[in-house]
């Protein structure tokens, strides 16, 4: 493995000019602004308790850490004043808040790393921060602790079209990676709901999904490379430029590490060719039952669709009205099969899949016309949870795994235990990969709902650990679920992802609080649509 | 805990282990001096799959033969496409090596179809990572730091894997392009293509070898249209070709690289007079080496940058490899004594 990088630099896209101010606008035209990620209160409504505390208290910060601190960084990117740190006290997921001592925008590599040495030099926790759309908490500040926000670290350092790779660094947006390497027929396989905003550093960090896991996989599966700094601020280079590696896989336990082992400044990723052509199927069913054991038909065909997806009435009432997506209208689900290849390939698949679909009994299906068809389609499943926002003041999304062929019984028990709890649950949920999104929907401000909901959310955690499966499929432990990872895991073996976290970061700065279990679990106190989302640029997953 | 314990047992009475399953891979499996053998070619079977799962957890010295036999009985197949299986390699020595054969490309290797691990740190502790669904984020994924680990990050007993349904049909055909150079221009734009490769490995003299895949009565139209739109005459050959190959079997090393490095690492490869053949697209080189040949290699691959991985003579590693600093770090946590050599 060469010991420098040598991407060869075929097409160097010019650095990315950022706005003057602290954050970047995103190539996507989305000027993403942190204040987004504040709870939301609507103005018809009264005000609600502020949220708790999140992560034990450290010792508080010396005002000598901050005098480096601001020698490291000029005024513009060394944020101080409440209310600048307002602005990054929350993540995707508002029920949870904390308030940094100081957020530093660093532009370059050397400047994380710069700061990460004084964090260890004071013995200050800090955390990185992309866009801040987490759904698990997990870019939630530490109190008191250090934000290095690295939103303006978003320059496309390489890409190599022959071996289908670029290099980025951590803050730049997932979909402007496929918007860079279209031009080369390639694209960037991981596509969170929320790709047009948040960043590939976040990808990594909580090993992100979306719609086409179960062709192509989650993040890990498409990052080859990164340079990160460890806690203790050591540099080091896991993995290389290659599809194959030598040794221990390290970058595959990097993604998915929730920042506990530090941050990455520089990662390779794997690109793919676009496929040729789409064939997207609609089918509307009388229940749910029909259209899970449509899933389990194509797959027992051998059909490898690139997303199936189902989501359940009250799912579509909201998609529909929001954007007007014509799902069928008397139809208790809906699935979408989307099937993805070469043109032969696909014009035969597509005879086996109508069958299927024809002996499962649809009330009625469609095939998406052309592409402008096939977007609409997308539209109504992405927007979905948003627009679930429309039918309830608050809700909770869960992010639960069982094994794809109990997909049925999962639903009917969470059918149930909507019933006893007296709170609706929407559906929408990755079909293909058994990966369930329920959405919890409640009132905060009637007393006890709340209370209803959270213990709702928990009882549908702990029937995927009893089915097999996993608590989180795609959105981290982050602060969430972190109750629940012993449950799913045991004591050993979480006590020793404990141990393989301090070998990185012996003093747990990096992100302390997240994922591991803490006695002092703040409690989810509200919910609300992030502005993003009413606005339909951003969706949960 | 019973299955395993009297590999934890074996593995604690001694203080320098070395694993081994079938030893086809005798470089990495053969103890040194100072170590004894821990032989897991008895820890074997499938132990759980559901085929409307496709999903299997199968023990570490179970042959990969048994088990990609059983997945075809159900149309299921692993895409990484593992490489010495006719020899008998294991699974768990296919994972602790991170082998992956020519199909790889399409849809990944073995870090991309574990799902679950159980194993014995070096101070004999069980562990499970991961888990028995297709789609997991909770926790650190430990199953895929043991891909590649030969052996030194623990004692894999039994791993989880999610599999592919098993293409209807398969079409190998080879083109002629006369030069490495021309390969290399070809593979530069294939890879580009909608064309869905689910192979492509070429030859120094400029050999190309595609496979594709897909439903009866696809492939042939497929080739026609790849021959066409890439002005290449690209004819049907023998599917046997992957594997039983003479250059496919005296293949021993394997070198990382990524295409546009390939001319350099060519030349010098030349100049020692080594087999080679370039798989995935250009993303790894196989090389033949007598052992005479072991210290040239190394220094080549010095001079290059790059690092190769040695199955069959030692030392294992040769040229220039990753920074070993993860790997000092977690050992301290998982195998303080040193034990897993």
């Amino acid at each position: 493995m060469p010991k420098s990088r040598d991407v060869p630099h075929l097409a160097r896209p010019s650095p990315t000019q950022c706005p003057p101010g602290h954050f970047a606008a995103s190539r996507t035209g989305v000027t993403h602004h942190p204040r987004y990620s504040l709870p939301l209160i609507a103005p018809d409504r009264p005000p609600r308790p502020p949220p708790a505390r999140s992560a034990p208290t450290p010792t508080p910060i010396p005002v000598s850490f901050i005098a480096e601190l601001q020698s490291l960084f000029p005024s513009d990117r060394c944020l101080l004043d409440d209310a600048a740190l307002t602005a990054y006290e929350s993540d995707g997921l508002t029920a949870f808040s904390a308030r940094p001592r100081a957020v530093v925008v660093p532009v370059t590599q050397d400047e994380v790393v710069a700061a990460v040495k004084l964090c260890a030099a004071w013995n200050i926790p800090f955390m990185a921060r992309g866009s801040g759309t987490s759904l698990s908490g997990g870019a939630v500040p530490v109190d008191d602790g250090l934000v290095i926000a690295l939103n303006r670290l978003d320059r496309i350092l390489a890409i190599d079209p022959v071996s289908r790779t670029t290099v980025v660094e951590p803050g730049l947006i997932n979909l402007a990676v496929t918007q860079a390497v279209a031009s080369y027929g390639l694209y960037f396989a991981p596509d969170p709901s929320s790709q047009q905003i948040c960043t590939i550093g976040g990808n990594v960090a909580f090993n992100s999904g979306g719609a086409h896991c179960l062709k192509y996989g989650m993040t890990a599966n498409h990052i080859l490379g990164a340079k990160i700094v460890t806690a203790t601020g050591e540099v080091i280079q896991l993995g290389g430029d290659s599809l194959e590696s030598l040794g221990p896989d390290w970058v595959g336990l990097f993604c998915g590490s929730e920042g506990l082992f530090g941050i990455a400044l520089e990662l390779t990723l794997r690109l793919l060719p676009r496929a040729e052509v789409f064939h997207t199927l609609l089918a509307g069913y009388d229940s749910t039952e029909k259209a899970g054991k449509a899933v389990s038909a194509i797959i027992a065909a051998g059909l490898l669709p690139g997303a199936i997806e189902i989501m359940d009435r009250l799912a579509i009432d909201a998609a529909e009205a929001a954007t007007r997506c014509g799902y069928p209208p008397h139809a208790a689900t809906v699935l979408i099969v989307e099937l993805e290849g070469p043109r032969e390939q696909v014009d035969s698949e597509k005879q086996r899949l109508a069958e299927i679909i024809e002996r499962s009994g649809p009330l009625e299906s469609r095939v998406a016309r052309d592409a402008d068809d096939r977007a609409l389609i997308w539209k109504g499943r992405k927007s979905a949870f948003s627009a679930v926002g429309r039918l309830s003041p608050d809700f909770i999304v869960q992010d639960g795994v069982v094994p794809r062929s109990r997909l049925g019984e999962a639903l009917r028990r969470i059918d149930g235990l909507s019933r006893t709890h007296g709170l609706r649950v929407a559906n929408v949920f990755h079909a293909g990969d058994g990966n369930l999104h329920p959405l919890i929907l409640f009132d905060g401000s009637v007393p006890g709902q709340f209370e209803r909901a959270e213990e709702l959310a928990g009882r549908i955690l702990e029937m995927c650990i009893e089915m097999g499966g996993s608590i989180t499929g795609e959105h981290g432990v982050g602060l969430e679920k972190r109750a629940y990872l012993v449950p799913m895991f045991g004591e050993a073996d979480v006590e020793f992802m404990r141990a393989v976290r301090r070998a990185f970061d012996p003093h747990e700065r990096a992100n302390p609080g997240k994922m591991f279990p803490s006695g002092d679990a703040p409690a989810l106190t509200t919910h609300g649509l992030h502005p993003l989302e009413k606005a339909g640029i951003l969706s949960r997953e | 805990m019973t299955p395993y314990a009297s590999i934890r047992d074996a593995l604690l009475a001694a203080p320098r282990v070395r694993i081994a399953g079938h030893r086809t891979k005798p470089a990495l499996s053969t103890p040194p001096e100072d170590a004894v053998s821990l032989d897991l070619s008895g820890c074997r079977g499938l132990t759980d799959y559901s085929p409307e799962e496709f999903i299997f957890t199968a023990r570490a010295g179970t042959p990969l033969t048994e088990i990609t036999e059983t997945l075809a009985r159900h149309g299921q197949y692993l895409p990484c496409d593992p490489p010495l299986a006719a020899r008998g390699a294991t699974l768990g020595g296919s994972i602790a090596a991170g082998l992956n054969g020519s199909g790889r490309l399409r849809y990944g290797g073995w870090r991309d179809f574990i799902l679950g691990a159980v194993f014995l740190t070096g101070d004999g502790r069980l562990i499970h990572g991961g888990g028995k669904v297709v789609k997991n984020a909770a926790g650190f994924d430990f199953p895929k730091m043991l891909v590649g680990s030969a052996g030194r990050l623990g004692v894999l007993l039994e791993a989880t894997f999610k599999v592919f349904p098993l293409p209807q049909e398969r079409l190998t055909a080879t083109a002629d392009t006369g030069s490495l150079t021309a390969a290399l221009a070809l593979v530069a734009r294939l890879v580009r293509q909608p064309a869905d490769l689910e192979a492509l490995d070429f030859d120094p003299d400029g050999r190309l070898l595609v496979r594709l895949a897909g439903d009866h009565g696809t492939l042939g139209a497929r080739l026609r249209r790849l021959a066409t739109e890439t002005n290449t005459p690209f004819a049907p050959a023998d599917d046997s070709l992957w594997t039983t190959s003479p250059i496919a079997n005296s293949l021993s090393v394997k070198v990382p690289v990524t295409p546009h490095r390939i001319p350099e690492l060519d030349a010098s490869l030349a100049s020692l007079g080594l087999p080679r053949r370039y798989a995935v697209a250009g993303q790894v080189a196989w090389i033949g080496l007598p052992p005479e040949h072991t210290t040239a290699l190394d220094s080549a691959l010095r001079r290059l940058h790059l690092g190769g991985l040695s199955l069959q003579t030692t030392p294992t590693q040769l040229g220039l490899w990753p920074s070993p600093r993860p790997e000092s770090l977690v050992r301290q946590v998982l195998d303080p004594a040193g034990r897993l050599v």
